[in-house]
């Protein structure tokens, strides 16, 4: 029976579900002592003096870490490849603090309590700097947020402190300027998308000891172990031979876990004091210091014929990186780099633009990565452009959309951070995603408004996506698999589960191919001592990428099996089979469960343990189509979510309930980000929205009906035909909402999230009052 | 929590003992924020074991015990019959149901939360305040009087004839505080209360009289009344010239509803 | 100081802070099925029952439990199997962080209430924050596990 498409249970399911010990603060040495870092209540100030002699001094305190204690080594927090594309502009500690919540020293001490007290006895003396608080204006600012000349990139980025500028990109295929002036119909608008912050309800969390051998050892809440060990190892000025990193079960990522936070503090103070240490955060510093989605301005022009055919489209933006330039130049080139392939049948296209520094929090890696950033002001300026033309929305996507087999020159010019790859497109249903998705909605009934009570009004909306799956050139994977006495096998990964199932997805392609149940997979992944290579769990890889390298560890060992195998049925490798159960040869046959414990006891005896790897080539697209139905209280501008459908092409999905429940999730997250979600600050810099009770994410009420379908779709590049779902799901709900709202109210709202003040205001100066 | 000593009082009269006894003990309410430590108790007294968790009616009225949790508050048939169930729809939104079982009457009215719905609806309804030492006297009087920490709030009294009323609201999502409140109250006379303004819920007469006035545009003219006589402020979750807009519409839709 | 409370049906007796929460003084004493997800008690991935009732236990002193019965996950093994079968046949359980404040919910809601809506199920579990899931497989796996209850 095939394992590959049956949706099976997550292997560690009920487990979790019972509530055993498997998070990183579960684990943690029961001894560990408690690293906090006391944090600025300045948004930019430089550190003239700081005395911790009387912290220093308290019960239970063990080590006091400032600026000056840490090595000088310039470093990103951002989880990346090396050398990494975001600049190196960071230090465990430095002298000056950029954003409030910035770290500006740690203590490690024997409690909580014992933490607190010294955190309250270090004394600084601040240097108040004038902040850069309107990312609009941080370009040439006064205030120079990285002056430190250590700062630097690591490959042409357009870094350019001096002017405040992480990273700047600019391409072109062929003159969108001298197509626009031919074309019929020109539209010019500029979007607004905020800052978004991950509530991945397990806070960020890591505890790190010395083992006996005296390497520092690291239990993180992270999504990209290796990236974690190659970056601490820079920081720590200690080689990557002296660490191990593992990662539990971890309590959700969504890209906040792909950059490093407590690791650098904990380990420091480990190896100072020689004490296992361990640092949680609390919801508060999750919210003060930690990674935000990168608030962007668009400023989008398309041209195109009065029959809707696109003739060109101009994306510009800025990007606010806030502090440091973590994610800064790939999440803005994915804003590009993921949406303007979808209509390939333009003239000219244009894409460029910058990122700055201002002294926000930190911008970072968030599931959608630019993309839906990229996706709100594209399919929001397409359902302008077929207001303006009188068109179908749907008509005028579908006239323009990418099909199978074909290509963008983007594919080839853009990629992360650096440029790109060339690739046909194999598998694309755009088609049957809309026509799926405008049946369940009902669109022909409902678009674009119904009346449906006094101030209540009800309207459609639509929007497609795309995404990729994984880095080409970059993106590697490895498995390797070993064979156990009575035909087990343990599957070793280093690709990162973040609570998505990919253990158990992995596992399953690893069945499938092996020919057993799933059941006799035994995964453990994520440990940089003990599996081998990942890049980690971004990008949209994990299925992609690491399922090709399961594929290739299977197959290394479906053909040890036979060559063991014929060995002992005396036959010719040649002439043998694996089915699974049994290797059969020309004259009888072995079953695996003799043949595994021979191998291990009494005959030819020797352990079968085989290393795949895959790079990945290409990025195949997931697509999908999204549609919402909104209800708006003309009266106060509320925006209730009614329904939203997706129909997604993630190829042959390799668990259907898993991949469907992925692109729910995301779903969710795009609502919010859509609705009610966004990060707030105070004049001076503070953050407003700094618990779960002012930033408000989506509770099951505001999401009463998400109906996910997957198409049926092979991807031929795929293991078993299979494309990425983790981001895809994200990416239409702020296009398809503010779409939705158009429709049924009239009003075009274009800076998110769409709050019931801004869609009143919007319906009042449409109605000429106020 | 900072906290030296806990005491948890076995009556309300205990627990007057005991505040009066230490000048520095305190009443904790429900307790909901104690984890972000933002205040230190020398001595915390809890009447959780109070046997002050109680609605029941008695002669005065419908009295709910300081101790009433809102959860108590919405499942309650005698409360969700008093006044249209105006109560219930007050609170059974806020949060989610644990935090709801912990949350109390008494924590709400004695903390003076601007931005609570219970508060707006108990004003709108006419409730007393039964305070251990000050005795029984109209919510709306203790709203306005200076906070008295020595003094412990044993309940509140609806008044026995319920009348009608209506609730209108509106937060950002479906589980959040609200960005405006409103009740409406008929009983002898018509009263409108809006809160989270964001500053502590008011009466409306000018609103209220208008609505009196009666006619087909009563309630639009009481929107208007409201909107003019009350002052906005901005926070997080609005600004004062959008909750003037709403206050306008929901106070319009309360007094509609009240008056059908 | 020394309370005497019932812990997922046995007594104990325990040494705590006066000032410490339900919440850490569980943890402090291995029973790891209870989460701290966001300190505000707006998320209920901490929730156990407090006589019966589903509290946050991040919101409630420890010394409040004195005299009084506190159920975790760890008291109802046998349910948040179930459950939690359920909930994975459905790909529900996603990162596992909020599900035995779930499960705790779902406990006190079939105590309560019989044969509930989706509407009415969304709305008692509503405090139950999930950013994994969307919510609607959960809604799928409880609607199966009230189906098999009932």
């Amino acid at each position: 029976m095939s394992e590959v498409g049956r949706s099976l249970p997550k292997i560690d399911g009920v487990g979790l579900v019972m509530g055993r010990p498997a998070y990183t603060d579960d684990l943690a040495p029961r001894d560990a002592l408690i690293v906090k870092a006391l944090r600025s209540p300045h948004a930019f100030a430089r550190i003239v003096s700081i005395d911790t002699t009387a912290a220093e001094a308290m019960p239970g305190v063990h080590c006091v870490l400032t600026w000056r204690d840490v090595p000088r080594v310039a470093i990103t927090r951002a989880g990346q490849g090396h050398p990494e594309p975001s600049p190196r502009d960071r230090f465990i500690l430095d002298e000056y603090v950029r954003h409030v919540g910035d770290e500006a020293a740690a203590v490690a001490a024997a409690t909580v309590a014992e933490a607190d007290a010294a955190l309250a006895a270090i004394v600084v003396e601040y240097e108040v700097l004038e902040p850069v608080l309107d990312f609009e204006t941080a370009e040439g600012h006064a205030s120079i947020l990285h002056p430190e000349p250590e700062a630097h990139e690591n490959f042409p980025i357009g870094f350019d402190p001096a002017r405040n500028v992480a990273s700047a990109y600019a391409m072109k295929v062929e003159d969108v300027d001298a197509v626009a002036e031919g074309a019929e119909v020109v539209l010019r608008r500029t979007y607004y998308t905020q800052a978004q912050q991950h509530v991945a309800l397990e806070p960020m969390a890591c505890t790190t000891w010395l083992d006996v051998h005296g390497r520092l050892n690291v239990i993180s809440s992270t999504q990209t172990p290796w990236h974690v060990r190659r970056i601490m190892a820079r920081a720590l000025d200690i080689q990557v031979k002296d660490i191990r990193v593992n990662k539990p079960r971890i309590g959700g990522g969504f890209g906040g876990k792909q950059m490093i936070h407590g690791e650098l503090l904990c380990g420091l103070s480990t190896l100072r004091t020689g004490r296992p240490t361990k640092m949680i955060y609390s919801r508060h510093e999750v919210f003060e210091a930690t990674n935000t989605r990168h608030p962007m301005r668009l400023d989008m022009t398309v041209a195109a014929d009065r029959d809707g055919r696109l003739r060109a489209i101009d994306m510009r933006i800025l990007s606010d990186t806030g502090a440091y330039g973590e994610h800064a130049l790939t999440v803005f080139m994915i804003a590009g780099a993921k949406t303007l392939p979808l209509y390939n049948k333009v003239d000219a296209v244009r894409f460029g633009g910058k990122t700055v520094y201002s002294n926000h929090l930190p911008g970072g890696a968030f599931r959608g990565y630019g993309a839906i950033q990229g996706n709100f002001a594209l399919e929001s300026i397409l359902a302008e452009l077929a207001h303006e033309l009188d068109l179908d929305p749907i008509a005028l996507r579908e006239m323009n959309m990418i099909a199978e087999g074909e290509t963008s020159p983007i594919f080839a010019i853009m990629g992360e951070g650096t440029e790109g790859r060339a690739q046909t497109v194999d598998s694309c249903k755009l088609p049957e995603c809309i026509r799926r998705g405008r049946e369940m909605i009902g669109w022909d009934d409902k678009y674009p408004r119904r009346e449906v009570g006094p101030d209540k009004v009800r309207g459609v909306g639509m929007a497609l996506a795309m995404q990729g799956s994984g880095i080409p050139g970059i993106d590697m994977a490895s498995a390797t698999l070993k064979l156990n006495d009575f035909g087990s096998f343990n599957l070793l990964i280093g690709a990162t589960d973040l609570g998505t199932g990919s253990d158990t997805i992995l596992a399953q392609i690893a069945a499938d191919d092996l020919g057993v149940s799933t059941d006799q997979i035994i995964v453990y992944s994520s440990d940089t001592d003990r599996t081998p290579f990942d890049t980690g769990a971004y990008a949209s890889s994990t299925t992609y990428v690491s399922g090709h390298a399961v594929r290739d560890a299977a197959a290394r060992m479906k053909a040890a099996l036979i060559v063991e195998g014929a060995l002992s049925l005396g036959c010719d490798p040649a002439a043998a089979t694996f089915d699974g159960v049994e290797v059969k040869g020309p004259d009888g046959s072995i079953s695996l469960e003799d043949l595994s414990t021979h191998l291990l006891y009494s005959e030819h005896q020797k352990q079968l343990c085989v290393t795949g790897s895959h790079l990945c080539e290409k990025s195949p697209p997931p697509y999908m189509a999204g549609f919402a139905e909104v209800e708006v209280d003309t009266a106060t501008g509320l925006v209730e979510l009614i329904d939203y459908v997706a129909i997604v092409d993630c190829g042959q999905a390799i668990n259907p309930n898993l991949a469907k429940v992925q692109v729910e999730g995301g779903l969710a997250q795009g609502v919010g980000m859509a609705l009610t979600e966004e990060v707030r600050y105070g004049k001076r810099g503070h953050l407003r929205t700094n618990t779960m009770m002012t930033y408000k994410i989506p509770s099951r009420e505001d999401l009463p009906s998400l109906r996910v379908e997957l198409v049926d779709s092979h991807e031929p590049s795929g293991p078993h035909g299979a494309k990425s779902v983790g981001e895809i799901g994200i990416d239409t709900p702020p296009a398809a909402i503010a779409n939705a709202v158009f429709n049924a109210v009239g009003v075009r709202l274009r800076d998110l999230p769409i709050t019931p003040e801004k869609v009143l205001a919007a319906l009042d100066a449409a109605r000429g009052e106020g | 929590m900072g906290v030296r000593t806990y005491h948890k009082p076995t009556s309300l009269a205990e627990a007057a003992g005991l505040l009066a006894a230490d000048k520095n003990a305190a009443i904790i309410g429900g307790g909901a924020f104690l984890r972000l430590g933002a205040r230190t108790f020398e001595t915390a007294i809890d009447l959780f074991d109070a046997d002050l968790d109680y609605i029941r009616e008695t002669d005065d009225g419908l009295e709910l015990g300081a101790m009433a949790t809102y959860r108590m508050l919405e499942t309650d048939p005698l409360v969700r019959t008093y006044a249209d169930g105006v109560i219930a729809r007050a609170v059974e939104r806020i949060v989610g149901v644990q935090m709801r079982n912990i949350v109390t009457v008494g924590g709400t009215v004695f903390g003076r939360y601007a931005f609570s719905n219970l508060t707006t609806a108990l004003l709108a309804l006419d409730a007393d305040v039964v305070l251990h030492t000050a005795g029984r006297l109209p919510l709306s009087e203790f709203l306005s009087r200076k906070p008295d920490r020595s003094d412990v709030l044993g309940a509140v009294v609806l008044p026995r004839n319920a009348g009608r009323a209506a609730w209108q609201d509106l937060s950002r999502t479906t589980n959040d505080y609200a960005v405006l409140n409103v009740c409406a109250a008929v009983r002898d006379d018509l009263r409108v209360v809006v809160g989270a303004r964001p500053g502590l819920a008011r009466f409306c007469p000018a609103a209220a009289s208008a609505a009196a006035a009666g006619g087909d545009d009563a309630p639009a003219r009481a929107g208007e009344a409201a909107a003019a006589e009350l002052e906005f402020g901005d926070d997080l979750r609005a600004s004062a010239d959008y909750r003037r807009r709403l206050c306008r519409v929901l106070v319009e839709r309360a007094v509609k509803e009240v008056l059908s | 100081m020394t309370i005497h409370f019932e812990l997922n049906g046995r007594k104990a007796t325990w040494e705590v802070e006066p000032g410490e929460t339900l919440l850490d003084a569980l943890r402090r004493h291995e029973i790891t099925s209870v989460k701290n997800g966001c300190d505000t008690a707006s998320c209920s991935t901490c929730t156990v029952l407090l006589d019966g009732k589903p509290v946050p236990s991040c919101a409630v002193p420890v010394c409040r439990v004195d005299g009084h019965a506190v159920m975790t996950v760890e008291g109802v093994p046998e349910t948040a199997r179930r459950l939690g079968e359920l909930l994975a046949a459905e790909g529900a359980d996603q990162c596992g962080f909020c599900s035995p404040g779930l499960v705790m919910s779902v406990v006190a809601m079939t105590d309560e209430m019989d044969d509930p809506s989706d509407a009415e199920i969304n709305a008692y579990l509503s405090g139950n924050m999930c950013r994994c899931s969307g919510y609607v497989s959960q809604t799928r796996a409880i609607r199966k596990y009230l189906e098999v209850k009932s």
